[in-house]
């Protein structure tokens, strides 16, 4: 009668299906895993390209605003300049009959002091 | 019979072929050679000798550039704590058609004419060539009329922005400011402060290039040159607009009143050299300087136009001659109202005697002879020394365009006596209005010329500000003689004719002057154009603000002292009531 070691039967063909069972299920997981990775690295770099992409969008547009506002900025203070033009404030003053002071006192307000009698 | 003849055809010796075929060999390699020597000579000419015509000539074949213009730096007078701002860049639109887009050009070339005030018929000239691409209809158009024209919805009717140097106070300070105008490189200052800081205002351009396909679109793939533009400094001038704005108002009124030419006056701090005001009238609107018609109105008059000064020139030769010490304010001589030298005959104003005299009196009563009599104890050589040392015949330095250094030529040749003679009266030499302001400012600033300055900050395109410091050229007097002709000049307010520039309340000197002109393409000096001049400074005790008035061809008037002394006086009190300066002196009523 021969025996039969346990290696040998693990040699056998119900023995190799056995263990090709058992890698094939740790590969299908591992390119279950892997697949998984890629899918989720996709959707990261999509979203990522995508939040990159709104963000420089965003920059531009706040950009675009900042040069608006600077130029809205200038012409306002050329307007303030216009309108500060002292021909133009005297011109106002004779419209309201406002009369020219002859002499002119200089009061010193000292510190520390509401009211004197 | 052909046997026979290859039997009689005479046989080749091999050594001869032989010889020949090499000969064609050699023959066939000198052709190679040189062919190939004509190649790598040509190759060299091109790549070598050539190299940069051809890689220029390639490089504008391929690429593509473009000028990327830096923003101009502003101009800004002193408002107080404030600046206010006299030039600056603004947007405006340009109104321009498509003609091939336009539907109905009849009803656009009316309804363009209407708004924008541009002929009808030029219009529809310009909108009757279908093909042109683009025509211009009118530059700078208001936001009023480019509002309307868009309520209008005119088919092919568009604007685009472009940017043009505006100055707000219009002709505020405008001789001072200038202008800009065309160039190749973009806008370049022509006058004014415009021009004589053309350099740091202006920034430097920069340039993109790239290269660029067949049909001259950009390749974007390609590397890109690109030099960042750098924007200019933007100025704060030492002007203080209220006080230009005043002195303007005050020439104006005045050059009215006397009915002369132009009015012109500066105002100096005498310690900093730092010009408050600088104003002549009649001035000119820099936004709309194509339509002045004298040129003459941009030039300022207070540095590029040099006049014999005439009396106003007596205090700095006392001054000379105080320094020297030959004379002192009590010093006597003897006025016979007489002195002739080289044929000549100089008499004193309205020929004038008056005797025993101290040096005081020669001053308060502008007496010629007095400071000839000065001029004389000093000496040729040491007189044109020092009124050099003034900085007069030189450039001030003031950085502003067309300064002109004036002219002391007459006094290069020491043996003619009669130039120093009538230079120490301020005939025969002549002065800037800013040369004899700080001539003034030294005797005001005990004894010390300042260099004049017109830029107080500056300020770079990163808002970093840089103050400009004042410089000092050169002690020109002791304090004591600075001192001294202080006392001197007030005598000459409180005493002699420069009464009406008094300001009640304050120790205020200086000295008037009535000089003669002189005549055009003949010797000698016109009978009837004079120009009135008062230089001054107040406080006497604590000197802040120097003044010089010019009056050209006062018409109403024949002195100094009823022209140029009052409105010497209108702009000083103007001035210590504006700077706060407290009284010194009992104000009589």
């Amino acid at each position: 009668m021969r025996l039969y070691s346990e290696r040998s039967i693990m040699n056998t063909k119900a023995g190799r299906i056995k263990r090709f069972e058992a890698h094939a299920g740790a590969a299908h997981v591992a390119v279950i895993a892997l697949l998984a990775l890629s899918l989720f690295s996709a959707g990261l770099y999509v979203y990522a390209v995508n939040r990159s992409a709104v963000q420089g969008y965003a920059i531009r547009t706040l950009e675009k605003d900042l040069k608006e506002l600077k130029k809205a900025n200038a012409e306002l203070r050329v307007r303030e300049a216009e309108a500060k033009s002292l021909s133009r404030v005297e011109e106002g003053s004779n419209e309201l009959r406002m009369e020219k002071a002859d002499t002119l006192s200089i009061v010193n307000i000292r510190t520390n002091e509401i009211a004197s009698r | 019979m052909s046997a026979l003849r290859r039997a009689i055809r005479p046989q080749k010796n091999p050594r001869i072929t032989e010889a020949a075929s090499h000969w064609r060999l050699y023959f066939f390699r000198g052709a190679l050679f040189l062919v190939g020597l004509v190649i790598i000579g040509r190759l060299y000419a091109l790549q070598v000798v050539g190299r940069e015509k051809w890689v220029a000539m390639a490089e504008e074949q391929h690429m593509v550039a473009q000028a990327l213009r830096a923003e101009r730096g502003s101009i800004a007078l002193r408002d107080g704590d404030l600046t206010y701002p006299v030039a600056v860049n603004r947007e405006y639109k340009l109104a321009y058609v498509i003609p091939k887009l336009v539907e109905d050009v009849a009803g656009t070339a009316v309804a363009l004419s209407a708004v924008l005030g541009v002929e009808e018929s030029l219009i529809r000239e310009r909108l009757s060539d279908r093909a042109d691409p683009f025509e211009v209809i009118k530059k700078k158009i208001t936001p009023e009329e480019e509002a309307k024209l868009k309520e209008l919805k005119l088919k092919g009717v568009n604007f685009l922005p472009e940017i043009y140097r505006y100055y707000p106070g219009g002709e505020l300070a405008s001789k001072v400011i200038g202008f800009v105008g065309p160039s190749d490189l973009g806008e370049i200052g022509i006058y004014g402060v415009e021009a004589g800081w053309n350099g740091e205002l202006h920034g430097r351009d920069g340039t993109i290039s790239q290269e660029r396909d067949a049909a001259g679109r950009w390749i974007s793939l390609t590397d890109r040159d690109h030099v960042e533009p750098e924007d200019g400094d933007s100025l704060v001038l030492t002007i203080d607009r209220v006080v230009q704005y005043e002195v303007e108002k005050i020439l104006a009124e005045s050059r009215e009143k006397f009915n002369a030419d132009t009015a012109s006056a500066i105002v100096l701090e005498p310690k900093t050299g730092k010009i408050l005001a600088m104003a002549s009238v009649p001035q000119f609107n820099p936004n709309e300087y194509g339509k002045t018609e004298d040129i003459g109105l941009f030039m300022n008059p207070l540095i590029s136009l040099p006049y014999e000064s005439g009396s106003v020139m007596k205090p700095i030769t006392m001054a000379i001659g105080i320094e020297e010490g030959k004379v002192n304010p009590h010093t006597e001589f003897v006025d016979t109202g007489v002195v002739s030298e080289a044929g000549y005959t100089i008499q004193n104003a309205e020929g004038k005697v008056y005797g025993r005299s101290t040096m005081t009196k020669v001053l308060e009563e502008s007496i010629n002879t007095g400071v000839m009599y000065v001029e004389r104890l000093v000496g040729h050589a040491a007189f044109r020394d020092r009124l050099r040392s003034f900085g007069f015949g030189s450039k001030t330095g003031v950085r502003l365009p067309a300064e002109h250094p004036g002219n002391l030529k007459n006094l290069d040749n020491l043996k003619s006596t009669i130039q120093f003679l009538t230079a120490s009266f301020g005939q025969g030499i002549t002065v800037t209005p800013l040369q004899l302001a700080l001539a003034y400012a030294t005797l005001a600033n005990d004894g010390i010329l300042m260099k004049p300055q017109i830029v107080n900050q500056r300020i770079d395109r990163d808002g970093n500000i840089r103050p400009v410091e004042p410089e000092e050229v050169r002690r020109v007097l002791s304090q004591e003689t600075s001192r001294a002709m202080g006392e001197m000049l007030r005598s000459v307010v409180v005493n002699g004719h420069g009464k009406r520039a008094d300001v009640p309340g304050y120790l205020v000197g200086g000295k008037t002057g009535t000089a003669q002109v002189a005549k055009t393409g003949s010797k000698g000096y016109d009978e009837n154009i004079t120009i009135g001049s008062f230089v001054g400074y107040a406080p006497i005790n604590d000197p802040r603000f120097v003044i010089v008035v010019k009056f050209d061809n006062p018409r109403d008037v024949q002195w100094a002292e009823s022209s140029a002394a009052p409105t010497f006086g209108a702009i000083m009190r103007f001035l210590l009531s504006y700077a706060k300066v407290p009284t010194t002196e009992p104000i009589k009523k």
